[in-house]
């Protein structure tokens, strides 16, 4: 049988056939052996990398600023120009472009498509589409310190914003062109409220109140009657007449005549010395809510006649810059940004998805 | 060749001499040869990032960090007693040889401090070193203290309060790794107790751990030896049979030992592997011998004279042991390419121990085969050979004479297919979390996972921030683009953090602004930062700042926080760092540098095996080939070689990515090693073919007497080796039983395919190099 092989197999070698397999057999080990030598010296493998997702508000981000136009729409601004948007009440947020690097200090609106933001460097921005383009106003600087703090905006186009070099600018066309409505003075003004028509009243540095009765022409220093000089971060009117001023080391100050004289709070039923940095009327609670650092918060009555404190979590004391008050709880931002709910007492942080 | 076999034989007695003189001159350097590992060993010197690393280990973290975590069992650290007990080891740490006592971290160390603003400025103190907290109300001081620094409380006090960190670096040349681990573990275990619990990782605690199995690997090569012992002498049933192989195996190992250690490399653990594989080489072409000369015994009928018959077996099997140790040598060799000392070490010691089994078995075994006195009888009566051997020989010879031989062809054919699919799926570095060395329940990965679980991970990676311009690191540009890079990185789920200067001024800056969080910013020019940086040095010792930026503020250091050490983790984060190098080049003449600590070297480590991993595969068989092709004057002869190689090696990897078995550094060498050595069993069988086909047999009739004889050799060895690569499941490193099983599966591939693969492809393609025109 092994003899039949070899005689089909040596007749197999005449045919023509045979002879072009041939060639191709002695070629092709050459080839193989270039290609081998080719991949040896010049393939470099190449590797797949996993794709990582940007969340909307990062580990690191500081989030200085809050506004809520409603319950659903909620603008954000923060370190390195960020600006986000929810339109569904922070469950997920869209990145908006606002062409700065400057961090952004706080954020205000009109409406769902007007507002504002302001930052270091005395960065002014103004969106009327929604935030799709966001541009940089004019506004006067002097060079050395021109961070702005706080802004705030008022029905007409009108708009407050205070910061370093106790700066005070005010707007009435929707912040498109802005007036300095006071001298430069080397002290730190860190929030603004306009009362009615004529009273506008701003706090900052050292304890300073400052009020003007005319619309921001004169302004004039209000003494408080405290030796604390802690400086004053924010405040909030629950009506023409009584509001509350909070600021450092846990100081809180009250007024009852519309911001003429300044009490300090008798601090009875409760401690605090921490920083306060905001302070919210709650109008549907009918309460007062403070937030700081630490993350301390503080609720008090109408009267302030009963007060409660305490901190969003046991070990996460992340600092917070401002808060706001919406049907669910209190909107409070930071280094880290979530909803308070007093009912639970219980702290939850806003999605982190990022749309678009 | 018939010359060279008949002058060996005739004076042998010189041979003899020479071989005993040599072994004896090498027993000594053998035996007294330096067994440790050298993580630096692993550093490819020449990459980029080894020399980063290099340049900047003492101050910004090298890769011998050991880690402490003390975890409370019952509520979080701040009591007395846990917060002694971490005093206690902080303390004890100092009696830890070639520890750097100005690298150590601990909340109850020096270097951890508090920032606090006074009327004076910034005052900063360790938060209690060198005395604890006196009562509840100081402990309780001590916490917020610590809930108010992010520098500590993430880093070194976990986020849930109920475990603290403690590291500690080396001095890296007056390390060693036994001392360390030893030490270590005692200072933990002396504070361990039903209120804590104590985990230690870190470098050289692994190797430590490596080391502290080397009885046990000692025992399992041991007891290798002696079941391969046992088997030979079963189905060998002679004492030459059992004894010769056992010779040239411990022959060419004393000889490729000796010539190692004067040449001044030391045997690494890891490694014993590869030596098991290499003496499996020597050993089974003691057995192609030994085989060959009982064949060329029964040939001689009554006229026995081992001499002859020994000198017939060298004569013939010359050529195809010669080319097997020189295809061999000449694969491994080619891992010497990679720029990693510890592969050129290795590839070293491969090529004289390869090169050592050319005397030891092609020359010495049938030089002392040549002293049989009786060659015929046998030791024992059982006989495996009728019971066992021959019939399955028998059955490797039905195969190629009938169609089956179509259905080997067809199911390599879909093993190749099925094989090349999934071997594509092989990872580069390591495919698990934890250490890849140890098995997933080892006390050190259990530490490590109970770490990275509470911490934002125990693994550093630091890059380097600058270039050559004095006071860079001040600059708010390069400062902002470091904060930038770090939120881009931390995107990473598997980064649980990152931490650079950039970190601290904000807090410094915040801290001189009474504390208000708006500021909490860097300076707006370098000369702000510059104060801040100076403020934060001030109020603390000198040196506190080296681990973020050297002392002319022209590199600063990110390190980055790994919760595992994956491949595809430290890929990725290598390609993410990269993409923010591409999109932000140079600022302020400031470049960013990668990559040193642990996770900086092994992504070094991956990358040079990523890009060597098709070199060294397609160089080796580069290799493989014109050494056939020379050998046996034939194009065809190169490919016909490939076959079993490359099906070997793609089972293997196949293998290796089901079992997610990732190619690192110690995967390498034996990937490598199994192309030059898949090929020696193919050459015994087609060699052997080749001459008998010469003699005037038939083809089928070549195949089967082949079969028969080279094909007993190759399956005898192959079950030997095989069963005795088993004793390595059952070893405590990982490590070395994977590879046990990838030695164990490729030895089996290699076997079968020369068994059934090789004969039925010469018989259906009857290539001209094996069947020539005969004269």
């Amino acid at each position: 049988m092994s003899d039949n092989y070899c005689i089909n197999s040596a007749a197999d070698l005449n045919k023509p056939s045979i002879k072009i397999k041939n060639t191709v057999i002695s070629v092709v080990p050459w080839a193989i052996v270039g290609a081998l030598l080719w991949a040896g010296i010049f393939v470099k493998p190449t590797v797949a990398i996993e794709e990582v997702i940007k969340p909307a508000i990062e580990t690191r981000d500081k989030i200085y600023g809050v506004h809520l136009v409603d319950n659903d729409n909620i603008w954000l601004c923060g370190n390195y120009g960020k600006i986000l948007k929810s339109n569904d009440g922070g469950r997920s947020w869209i990145i908006q472009q606002s062409n700065t690097e400057h961090h952004l200090q706080d954020i205000a609106a009109w409406d769902a498509n007007t507002a504002i933001a302001v930052g270091n460097e005395g960065v002014l921005l103004t969106t009327t589409d929604g935030g799709d383009t966001w541009a940089e106003m004019d506004v006067p600087k002097t060079g050395v310190a021109d961070k702005l703090l706080r802004v705030h905006t008022y029905s007409g186009g009108e708009a407050w914003a205070v910061g370093e070099y106790g700066k005070i600018l005010h707007s009435d066309d929707y912040g498109k062109t802005w007036t300095q409505k006071r001298e430069n003075e080397d002290v730190i003004l860190n929030d603004i409220i306009k009362l009615d028509n004529d009273t506008v009243i701003a706090v900052g540095e050292f304890g300073r109140i400052l009020i003007s009765m005319d619309n921001g022409q004169n302004w004039a220093e209000v003494e408080t009657q405290t030796d604390n000089a802690s400086s004053l971060m924010a405040l909030d009117f629950k009506d023409e007449l009584e509001g509350v001023a909070v600021g450092l080391d846990g100081l809180i100050l009250r007024t009852f005549d519309g911001g003429m004289s300044w009490q300090q709070s008798t601090q009875q039923d409760y401690e605090m010395h921490e920083h306060l940095m905001d302070v919210v009327w709650d109008n549907s609670r009918k309460g007062w809510v403070v937030v700081g650092n630490k993350g301390v918060w503080l609720t008090a009555d109408e009267s302030f006649s009963s007060i409660e404190a305490g901190s969003f979590d046991k070990v996460d004391l992340s600092w917070h810059t401002e808060v706001e008050s919406t049907e669910q709880g209190y909107f409070t931002v930071g280094a880290n940004v979530g909803l308070y709910d007093p009912e639970s007492k219980i702290f939850t942080k806003t999605g982190n998805k990022l749309v678009r | 060749m018939e010359k060279f076999a008949l002058a060996c034989i005739n004076k042998r007695k010189i041979v003899l001499a020479i071989v005993f003189l040599i072994t004896l001159i090498l027993s000594y350097p053998a035996f007294k040869i330096d067994v440790k590992t050298v993580f630096e060993d692993l550093q490819p010197t020449s990459h980029e990032y080894i020399k980063t690393h290099e340049q900047f280990k003492n101050t910004f973290g090298g890769t011998n960090i050991i880690s402490f975590m003390i975890v409370a069992k019952e509520g979080d650290i701040f009591n007395m007693n846990v917060l002694e007990k971490v005093q206690g080891i902080t303390q004890g740490l100092l009696k830890i040889d070639a520890i750097n006592e100005f690298q150590i971290y601990s909340i109850a160390g020096k270097k951890l401090k508090e920032v606090k603003a006074s009327t004076e400025g910034i005052e900063s103190k360790p938060y209690m070193w060198p005395n604890l907290p006196k009562n509840e109300q100081e402990i309780d001081d001590l916490k917020n203290a610590i809930l108010k620094n992010p520098l500590v409380y993430g880093p070194y006090v976990s986020k849930d309060l109920k475990a603290t960190l403690i590291t500690v670096d080396f001095f890296d040349d007056l390390l060693n790794y036994n001392l360390a681990y030893d030490q270590a573990y005692e200072l933990a275990k002396k504070y361990e107790d039903g209120s804590v619990e104590i985990s230690v990782v870190g470098n050289p605690i692994l190797y430590g751990w490596v080391n502290h199995y080397l009885p046990e690997t000692m025992n399992l090569v041991l007891m290798g030896l002696a079941i391969f012992l046992v088997l030979l002498f079963v189905i060998n049933r002679t004492w030459r049979g059992t004894l010769l192989p056992l010779i040239s195996g411990a022959v060419s190992a004393i000889w490729a030992l000796g010539v190692s250690d004067l040449l001044g490399i030391h045997f690494d653990p890891l490694v014993v592997v590869i030596a098991m594989l290499i003496t499996a080489r020597a050993v089974s072409h003691s057995v192609q011998m030994v085989t060959r000369f009982h064949e060329e015994i029964d040939a001689l009928g009554d006229n026995v004279c081992s001499r002859r018959a020994a000198c017939v077996t060298l004569r013939d099997l010359l050529r195809p042991g010669l080319l097997g140790i020189a295809t061999d040598a000449g694969c491994v060799a080619v891992v010497a390419i990679s720029p990693i000392p510890l592969l050129q070490k290795l590839v070293v010691l491969a090529v004289v121990w390869v090169s050592t089994v050319a005397v030891s078995s092609v020359i010495l075994t049938p030089v002392l085969l040549s002293w049989v006195k009786k060659p015929n009888a046998y030791a024992h009566g059982l006989n495996l050979d009728l019971a066992l051997i021959r019939p399955f020989l028998n059955l490797c010879v039905r195969v190629v004479e009938t169609r089956a031989r179509y259905a080997v062809l067809g199911i390599a054919t879909v093993l190749f297919v099925v094989c090349g699919y999934y071997s594509l799926g092989l990872k580069v570095g390591d495919a698990n979390p934890g250490s890849p060395i140890l098995w997933p329940d080892s006390e050190y990965n259990v530490d490590s996972a109970r770490i990275n679980e509470k911490f934002p991970g125990a693994d550093r990676m630091f890059v380097v921030v600058g270039g050559d311009r004095q006071n860079q690191a001040k600059e708010v540009e390069v400062l902002d683009t470091m904060l930038r890079f770090q939120a881009y990185m931390e995107a990473q789920h598997e980064i649980g953090g990152t931490l650079s200067i950039a970190d601290i001024l904000p807090e410094v800056n915040k801290t001189l602004r009474e504390g208000n969080t708006r500021y909490q910013e860097l300076g707006s020019n370098s000369l702000v930062n510059g104060e801040l940086m100076y403020m934060f040095e001030n109020a603390a010792e000198p040196g506190d700042l080296d681990r973020f930026v050297d002392t002319n503020r022209e590199n600063a250091s990110i390190t980055l926080f790994f919760t595992d050490r994956k491949g595809e983790t430290i890929q990725t984060a290598i390609a993410r760092i990269n993409q923010f190098i591409a999109e932000n080049p140079i600022v302020q003449q400031a470049k960013i540098h990668l990559a040193g600590g642990v996770i900086g070297v092994i992504a070094a480590v991956n990358e040079v095996i990523l890009s060597g991993q098709i070199q060294s595969i397609a160089l080796a068989l580069f290799i493989l080939v014109i050494m056939c092709i020379v050998v046996y004057r034939s194009s065809i002869a190169g490919m016909f070689f490939m076959v079993p190689v490359i099906l070997s090696n793609l089972v293997t990897f196949a293998f290796m990515s089901w079992q997610g078995i990732g190619m690192n550094i110690n995967t390498v060498p034996v990937a490598a090693l199994g192309i030059g050595l898949g090929v020696d069993y193919a050459l015994y069988i087609c060699d052997r073919i080749k001459s008998e086909y010469e003699k005037g047999n038939s083809y089928l009739d070549a195949i089967s007497v082949s079969l028969h004889c080279a094909g007993r050799g190759v399956l005898v060895t192959a079950l030997v080796l095989i069963a005795s690569v088993c004793v390595w499941f059952y070893s405590s490193l990982r490590f070395q039983a994977e590879m046990g099983l990838l030695i164990g599966i490729w030895l089996s591939v290699s076997a079968l395919s020369a068994l059934f693969l090789m004969p039925s492809l010469a018989y259906i393609f009857k290539p001209k190099f094996i069947f020539s025109e005969r004269n």
